[in-house]
């Protein structure tokens, strides 16, 4: 399957290459008139600009088109206002699940009308963008390379590895959600190997791990450390799966289920809202917070790249990433910001997951083989067909 | 001439986003993009055993669903066309306000109504009677067949009730005459008459039951059952690399299925004669039920306040409430309402909605009427072949119908506009309102159409003067059934709506998705204002047109 992929995907590299050398070929001479009319052109990325002419170039194109995953909530609205008053550079949003998204950009691009800029999601949907050349460089951003800022990591970490072109935008961490009736504290999990134990039989829900759902990613980091056993011995105390994220703290907080595995700070942001004394608990495992970083990608085709850079530049600013912040549960990826609720950001200190492999290699392809070893398990326990 | 242009233009509409599926099973990537001829789609879908269990699970669940809301939406229109139930305009309106409710918020609201134990309704039982608390699993079998049936019987409905309300009671007299009780009228006489518009709503119906997809999402998966649309769903979104070609394999099976279903209908009505309007008058006088006329009042307003009024209730609570799901007054909130209208994104997608709604109705009913006329009263070698078209976008799931919309769409200049959305909609409302005109022109005796020849009146002359008059019920049926499914339909324009083009449905869906049903709850409220002002305006212009035309 992977060979067969990466077959299709050199083909369509060649394919690209051909073309762009093309249109360079035949192009160049009606582009330079364009600009001269005051057309706007793709500009094409020469390494030795400016930061000043990329701004300038960036003002020229006065759009950029900025596709995400979800809806476009306070933080991403707030963001997207600030920089329109910064720049003066209009930010169309275009949310939209990680399957629309490409399929959409592939038929576009297709028909050779690439819409869209950037890309925004979890880092294994960018990660996978970059291993099939689907990104492009951003070139030197000033926010990244800014001397002394506090990051959670790396935001170029991708790119200084020679791993394509994420830009690494944000961090946030998995905890374990317990139900307190069904599952009171002194009875309770600390840590996810815990979750092994039979006495949790039937109070587990289970993010199906599917795609790059959260449980694929418990699954994948899970089997990484404790293996085959671990899995087995989990997924027999799950009681259902879910594909409703989103809604499962909240069935946690309802007492429909015990446990959850595993929902990120934006998820339990919601239930926080609930008045105290809270009838469910986080817990931060004892073995380690299972981590994710959100990534941004520069894609290939974008009609505005150079105003799409002076976003990415922004976004890593510290007025954006507070924005971010400012959000129930945000998360962001700088440690000098203040998180509104400082509990969920349990990430930005927590002890690591072991062997935490949020890495380019886990994000872009092993996170699939190795969230898939969960696939036996789960048909083992009548959990899927 | 116009049987070919017609032709041509719902080819464009329907065979040509359809035939980019068909190529896209035989391609090894995404049509458009670098690949290969290959037949591993097709292979890997017929050669896999869970397609066979998906097959039989979805029709183990389409099947019950399909006869339960055939059941209900024919009492449903039996009771108020044809006999004398009381309230009749109130019950129609109640069944159109369930049908005007969008799917989505719908079925989140029947997670908090039905979870097993902590849901509310299993609360209240709770407190009723012991062990009460564990009555209602919406998570399970039961769960998606009543859910689906109850969804589906207000749609059904719609279908139905013309084709009772054009029946002449003469027929039905003359049986009670011959001593034929109620029921047996009901069975000997009205129902053999209403053959065609049961079979197509019967089928409409089951087409519609094997490709539901936020019902058994949100409530099969966690219950392990998995359907064909949570698999065309998993194949398409939920891999490493999306296996479109697959997914479509999985669609085309379903195309076949319901086609052979539509063969199979033409077939069972070959012919037989089912005109009960003629050009000797017809008289519609209502049954007398007796007391059971408030029998059936009550039974219909039960199943209005369970699966109407209930998950509306929440919905609306919900949009108050600080968080979705926990309905108190310390988190009583009005600030989702104000958020919302004070956003000029939600004021646009309005707008949007509105626009494209009327539209997309207004060119939907005119294309259906000359498809329904051309395929059932000429006699045009093509006309068949125009009734299958019309079917296509109803017969292959909206999740996979969309990416034949977006390959096909996309090269046309209009394409990131409203225009193109528009379209999409247009041809996804064909066999529902080509249906609901098929099934009612099968009734018109063709004595009409001959007397205004025969009397010297152009063919355009007729259509105007005898047919559109005829046809006024049905015409405003269908604009507002193409009306409310352009405004809540969301997986035809998932793809297409963007930032040239903001639809209430895709904001409703990208809200619930992120968690925020508050907020959803909102948008899904202002989406069925949005209907049923859309339903008041179509009825209040039908009856002007109607005073206004002559006699």
């Amino acid at each position: 399957m992977a060979g067969h992929e990466a077959g299709i995907e050199g083909s369509g590299e060649d394919a690209m290459k051909r073309r762009d050398a093309l249109s360079i070929l035949g192009l160049a001479s009606l582009g330079t008139a364009m600009t001269a009319i005051g057309f706007p052109t793709r500009a094409l990325t020469a390494s030795n600009e400016s930061w000043e002419d990329v701004v300038a170039a960036g003002k020229k194109e006065g759009l950029v088109v900025w596709s995400f995953f979800g809806a476009p909530g306070d933080a991403v609205e707030r963001q997207a206002r600030e920089f329109e008053q910064l720049y003066g550079i209009r930010i169309e949003l275009a949310p939209s699940r990680t399957g629309d998204f490409e399929a959409r950009w592939n038929a576009e691009r297709a028909a050779g009308k690439a819409s869209i800029d950037i890309r925004s999601s979890g880092s294994p949907e960018n990660r996978r963008l970059a291993a099939r050349g689907l990104d492009q460089s951003f070139g030197t951003l000033p926010a990244a390379t800014e001397p002394g800022v506090p990051w959670i990591i790396d935001p170029l970490v991708d790119v200084k590895s020679g791993n394509g072109y994420t830009l690494h935008t944000s961090a946030g961490g998995y905890f374990i959600l317990v139900n307190n009736r069904l599952c009171p504290p002194e009875n309770g999990p600390r840590s996810y190997k815990d979750l092994e134990d039979p006495k949790y039989k039937s109070l587990i829900l289970l993010s199906e791990p599917i795609g790059p759902s959260p449980g694929s990613r418990w699954a994948a980091y899970a089997w990484k450390v404790y293996g085959d056993d671990h899995l087995r011995k989990v997924i027999n105390n799950v009681k259902a799966l879910t594909r409703a994220e989103i809604e499962a703290p909240k069935q946690i907080a309802r007492g429909e289920y015990g446990i959850f595995i595993h929902p990120t700070q934006v998820g339990a942001a919601d239930i926080w809202r609930l008045p105290k004394p809270h009838p469910f608990r986080l817990v931060v495992p004892e073995d380690g917070v299972m981590m994710l970083t959100g990534g941004m990608s520069l894609l290939k085709d974008a009609p505005h790249p150079n105003a799409a850079r002076m976003f990415m530049n922004y976004i890593l600013t510290k007025s954006a990433q507070q924005i971010a912040a400012d959000d129930a549960g945000g998360p962001f990826i700088r440690k000098d910001v203040k998180p509104r609720i400082p509990e969920l950001a349990h990430f930005a200190t927590a002890k690591p997951f072991p062997e935490n492999p949020d890495t380019y290699e886990f994000g872009s392809k092993l996170f699939f083989e190795w969230s898939a070893k969960a696939e036996p398990h789960l048909k083992a326990a009548g959990l899927k067909t | 001439m116009l049987p070919l242009g017609l032709s041509m233009l719902v080819a464009a509409l329907v065979v040509y986003p359809l035939g980019m599926l068909i190529f896209g099973t035989f391609w090894s990537a995404a049509p458009g993009q670098p690949g290969t001829l290959t037949l591993e789609n097709w292979e890997a879908v017929l050669w896999d055993r869970a397609t066979f269990d998906i097959l039989m699970t979805s029709l183990a669940i389409a099947a019950p669903r399909t006869l339960l809301a055939l059941l209900l939406a024919t009492a449903f229109a039996w009771c108020i066309a044809r006999t004398n139930v009381p309230c009749k305009r109130f019950l129609e309106g109640l069944l159109a306000f369930m049908f005007f409710l969008p799917e989505l918020p719908w079925v989140l609201a029947w997670m908090l109504l039905g979870a097993p134990n902590v849901g509310l309704l299993n609360q209240l039982l709770g407190t009723l009677f012991s062990g009460g608390e564990g009555l209602i699993n919406v998570y399970s079998y039961g769960g998606l067949i009543v859910l689906g049936a109850a969804r589906s019987a207000p749609v059904l409905f719609l279908f139905i009730h013309p084709a009772f309300l054009a029946m002449d009671s003469t027929l039905e007299e003359a049986a009670r005459m011959s001593g034929a009780s109620a029921w047996r009228t009901l069975w000997r006489i009205n129902l053999p008459l209403l053959m065609p518009a049961l079979l197509a709503s019967g089928i409409l119906s089951f087409v519609v039951a094997m490709e539901s997809f936020e019902i058994p999402q949100l409530l099969g998966t966690p219950a392990n059952i998995f359907v064909f649309t949570t698999r065309i769903y998993d194949l398409a979104y939920g891999g490493h690399v999306a296996n479109f070609g697959a997914a479509m394999v999985l669609a085309l099976i379903l195309l076949a299925l319901t086609g052979s279903l539509i063969v199979v209908q033409s077939r069972l009505l070959r012919g037989r004669a089912y005109t009960t309007v003629s050009g000797r008058g017809f008289k519609a006088r209502p049954m007398d039920l007796g007391s059971g006329r408030w029998i059936a009042f009550v039974a219909m307003l039960t199943f209005f306040v369970i699966f109407g009024a209930l998950p509306f209730v929440v919905l609306l609570l919900n949009s108050f409430m600080e968080l979705s799901g926990f309905i108190s007054w310390d988190m009583f909130t009005t600030k989702h309402w104000s958020n919302a209208l004070g956003r000029d994104e939600v004021l646009r997608s309005i707008a949007d909605t509105l626009m494209v709604g009327t539209m997309a109705a207004t060119v939907g009913v005119i294309v259906s009427v000359f498809i329904s006329y051309i395929v059932t009263r000429t006699t045009w070698g093509g006309r068949k072949a125009l009734d299958m078209m019309a079917w296509g976008p109803w017969a292959v799931p909206g999740l996979v119908m969309s990416l034949g919309f977006l390959w096909a769409f996309v090269w046309l200049p209009i394409y990131g506009t409203l225009w193109v959305v528009v379209l999409a909609l247009v041809a996804r409302g064909l066999p529902v309102a080509s249906r609901f005109f098929t099934t009612t022109m099968v009734q018109l005796s063709a004595e009409l159409e001959e007397s205004a020849r025969i009397h010297g009146a152009s063919w355009s002359r007729t259509f105007l003067r005898i047919w559109l008059p005829l046809l006024r019920p049905a015409v405003v049926g269908a604009w507002i059934l193409l009306f409310v499914i352009a405004v809540r339909v969301l997986d035809v324009v998932v793809l297409l709506a963007g930032p040239g083009a903001h639809m209430l449905s895709t904001d409703i869906f990208l809200w619930t998705v992120t968690g925020r049903q508050e907020v959803a709850s909102v948008l899904a409220l202002m989406q069925t204002a949005l209907v049923i002002v859309g339903y008041i305006a179509a009825r209040l212009l039908a009856r002007r047109v109607l005073q206004q035309s002559p006699s």
